[in-house]
């Protein structure tokens, strides 16, 4: 049984210049009033003109990425396609539900139909690589791309040598609207510190694809290994997180101070903001902390460009001064990162990784 | 590696709510799909489907909820066939997770929201537009039974509760759980009565499986769940045992979005994996409860993969789609509550409206229902958009 996942190669389509794995966030784009989009490649680079033609924007990025970390892999074959996605295709949804709506005639093309379901990356993915291996998509809100990467882990607990996942979402002009909408009902809490973040009290809703090559044995690209991952689902109650987490590294031996960078969900959103603060204060006072979503914005599948990041920053040594919240000192060497997020105080994940 | 016993079922189809009135009627040859008296189409529809005749008032009521308005109506069928099929455990340490799967999530809410919103971007209740993730069901199944191992949601299209069972076997042999809830919950809306119109094959009569003269599905609404527990875990918590899900695959058929390739062979593989994992021989399968839509494509390829996986030796089979309607992710959990009732309530599920055979391949479902010693070895097969293909094997 392999307790030991790899990651051996990664694609990242995000807000930033991710394309390039050799770069690491050397130059950082910023958000544009109340988003941050995805940079976005010369999609004909990697994609089949003739596949790329009949995608919309979400499909390109993600096909795009999964691409990205194929071409990072080389000749390995997947034994499993996991992806997670936690609203899909919402510009193709949106299209067709205003032709159904306005149109009050059956003589719709059901094209957009078609590519709304939320598992039609996974089969692009399964055609482009003409592969019949096992191909599940979750679905559930801030769990979508922590379900998918269980799924990859428990695969090579299985005896499986490598697995694809993940995760994506995209930002259409209709969700800003609701969003938006949905976070000016919140009444700002004013005791809210802005200790870590000096942006106003606000979520900057983002977007992102992120695959990954999960293996079960090292490789020279290796980028970091994945040692946990843990899913909280806060059952709608208030109490705090702190046990879980405290538990999660006992299980893994290791202490608080054993962690070398927290890279933390944190962002404007006052929602959620408080928590993180208190979780912050109470659990992690002493610990190097870093932030990634101001970097590709807030989204139900935000953790998984966390996940490029901190296999970055363990791969790299580097932690971009951007994404710095607070520094106590400076460590010689960054052994353990937890990633940790908090979707709307109800799905909350751990992910620890390690240095190899 | 322990065994997944089946410990707890519960459905709501257009057969009626709870197993009970399932099994009668199943058993009484009686289709639920008829004219839709509830739905709202955008677009006159003169077509039949398998609607659940009770409002979301009513839903609310069985469930006795003090308002169902906070609720889109997948969340409601999955709450009440997640309330039956759910076995409390007298152990608070035994791990209990949720896997649940649903196609278009709280569709119902966002078309009244997006009918509000389109005309003006300010308007629209947003109390609506939340319920529209396929997330919302799953945690209001969950906060309302009290699950808190893990919860999460799986949409591959129609094999989704299919592949929900996948996971959810998965955990538990990997000792992540030791007891999980897994189904699919799809509500008509829409949104999935206009896409698979304009895909030209709903059909405007009953749908007719296997038929030489099949002419496309007819939709349905449900919700199916079922009660999975390791060896140990029912054992503790004297949990009466239905089966044992002793078999399972899946597998990408690689060849388009929405049709099988000429030959099923991701729907033949998935069957094979099923029959490797269970450990069995394809002439241990005594019964095959089909996807068998009534779609042209669907039915034919389905065909030809049980040919390639059985040769001569064909099990008995049929679709219950006629009694049902296509009920999209539910499908597969649906028509594994089916299977096991007739495993255990001795009877043979019949293929309703088939009459003649298609020529490529020949088959021949159950026409009527037997009334004989159930079958003792089951493969269900639930087929999704994706070229995803799933087969679960059920055992007694």
């Amino acid at each position: 049984m392999s307790k030991n996942y790899f990651i051996n190669a990664m694609g990242c389509v995000s807000p930033q210049n991710s394309l390039d794995n050799n770069n690491f966030l050397t130059e950082i784009k910023e958000a544009q009033i109340d988003r941050l989009a995805c940079f976005e490649p010369n999609y004909r680079d990697l994609i089949n003109p003739r596949i790329l033609r009949r995608m919309d924007r979400v499909s390109r990025m993600t096909i795009f990425a999964a691409s990205l970390c194929l071409q990072e892999s080389g000749e390995v074959e997947m034994d499993a396609i996991l992806t997670g996605t936690g609203l899909g295709f919402m510009f193709n949804t949106t299209v067709f539900l205003k032709n159904i709506i306005e149109s009050g005639d059956s003589l719709v093309s059901p094209t957009t139909f078609i590519q709304s379901t939320h598992n039609s990356a996974g089969g692009i993915i399964a055609r482009m690589l003409n592969s019949n291996k096992y191909n599940f998509t979750y679905v559930h809100r801030g769990f979508s791309f922590e379900s998918a990467l269980l799924d990859a882990m428990l695969h090579l607990e299985e005896g499986c040598q490598n697995v694809l996942v993940g995760a994506f979402d995209e930002i259409t002009e209709e969700y800003i609207k609701v969003m938006n909408r949905l976070q000016s009902l919140k009444r700002l809490d004013k005791d809210q510190s802005t200790q870590f973040l000096d942006a106003s009290i606000r979520a900057i809703w983002g977007e992102s694809a992120a695959f990954f090559t999960l293996g079960a044995n090292q490789t020279e690209k290796t980028y970091a290994k994945i040692k946990e991952m843990k899913m909280v689902f806060s059952n709608g109650t208030n109490e705090s997180i702190k046990p879980e987490i405290e538990l999660f590294l006992e299980e893994n031996g290791l202490k608080i101070e054993d962690i070398d960078l927290v890279l933390s969900g944190i962002d404007g959103n006052p929602m959620t903001r408080k928590n993180y603060l208190d979780l912050h204060e109470s659990l992690l006072p002493n610990n190097d902390m870093a932030s990634f979503k101001n970097l590709c914005g807030e989204h139900k599948t935000a953790s998984s460009f966390a996940l490029w990041m901190a296999a970055q920053i363990l791969h790299k040594q580097f932690i971009p001064e951007v994404s710095k919240l607070n520094f106590k000192e400076t460590k010689a060497k960054i052994n353990n990162v937890l990633i940790y997020n908090n979707y709307n105080n109800i799905n909350q994940s751990l992910i620890l990784l390690e240095h190899v | 590696m322990t065994k997944v016993l089946v410990t707890g079922m519960g459905i709501v189809s257009a057969l009626g709510i709870g197993v009970e009135i399932n099994l009668a009627h199943l058993k009484a040859e009686k289709s639920g799909i008829d004219s839709y008296k509830l739905f709202k189409p955008f677009i006159p529809y003169d077509l039949p489907i398998g609607e659940i005749p009770h409002s979301n008032k009513q839903l609310g009521e069985l469930l006795g909820l003090k308002s169902s308005k906070d609720f889109s109506r997948t969340s409601l069928l999955g709450l009440l066939a997640a309330r039956e099929a759910y076995v409390e455990s007298s152990n608070p340490k035994l791990k209990t997770g949720l896997v649940s799967s649903t196609t278009v999530g709280g569709m119902d809410q966002s078309e009244i929201f997006y009918q509000d919103f389109l005309p003006d971007n300010e308007a629209g209740s947003l109390r609506t537009i939340l319920m529209h993730d396929c997330g919302e069901s799953s945690e209001q199944i969950a906060r309302n039974l009290g699950i808190k191992g893990l919860v999460t949601t799986i949409n591959t299209a129609c094999s989704s509760a299919a592949n929900a069972a996948i996971f959810g076997a998965r955990l538990l042999k990997a000792g992540k759980l030791d007891r999980v809830l897994i189904g699919g919950v799809d509500a008509i809306t829409n949104f999935t009565m206009g896409g698979f119109n304009a895909l030209g094959i709903l059909n405007a009569e009953y749908c007719k499986p296997f038929d030489k003269n099949r002419n496309g599905l007819n939709l349905g609404e449900g919700s199916a769940f079922l009660m999975l527990e390791t060896e140990a875990a029912a054992k503790e918590n004297n949990s009466e045992v239905f089966c044992e899900l002793s078999g399972y695959g899946n597998a990408n058929d690689a060849y388009h979005q929405t049709a099988s390739s000429p030959e099923g062979s991701g729907a033949a593989l998935a069957m094979q994996r099923a029959i490797e994992v269970a450990q069995i021989s394809p002439a241990d399968v005594e019964y095959i409860n089909a996807h068998g839509t009534g779609t042209g494509n669907n039915d034919l390829t389905e065909g030809l993969a049980i040919k390639t996986v059985f040769g001569e030796n064909i099990p008995k089979f049929s679709s219950t789609k006629g009694y049902t309607g296509h009920c999209l992710a539910a499908s597969g959990s649906l028509e594994a509550v089916f299977s096991i009732l007739s495993m255990n309530q001795n009877f043979w599920l019949p293929n309703l409206n088939f009459k003649e055979p298609i020529e490529e391949h020949g088959l021949i479902p159950i026409q009527k229902l037997i009334e004989a010693e159930g079958p003792k070895t089951i493969l269900s097969n639930s087929f999704g958009f994706g070229g995803n293909c799933t087969s679960l094997i059920f055992k007694k």
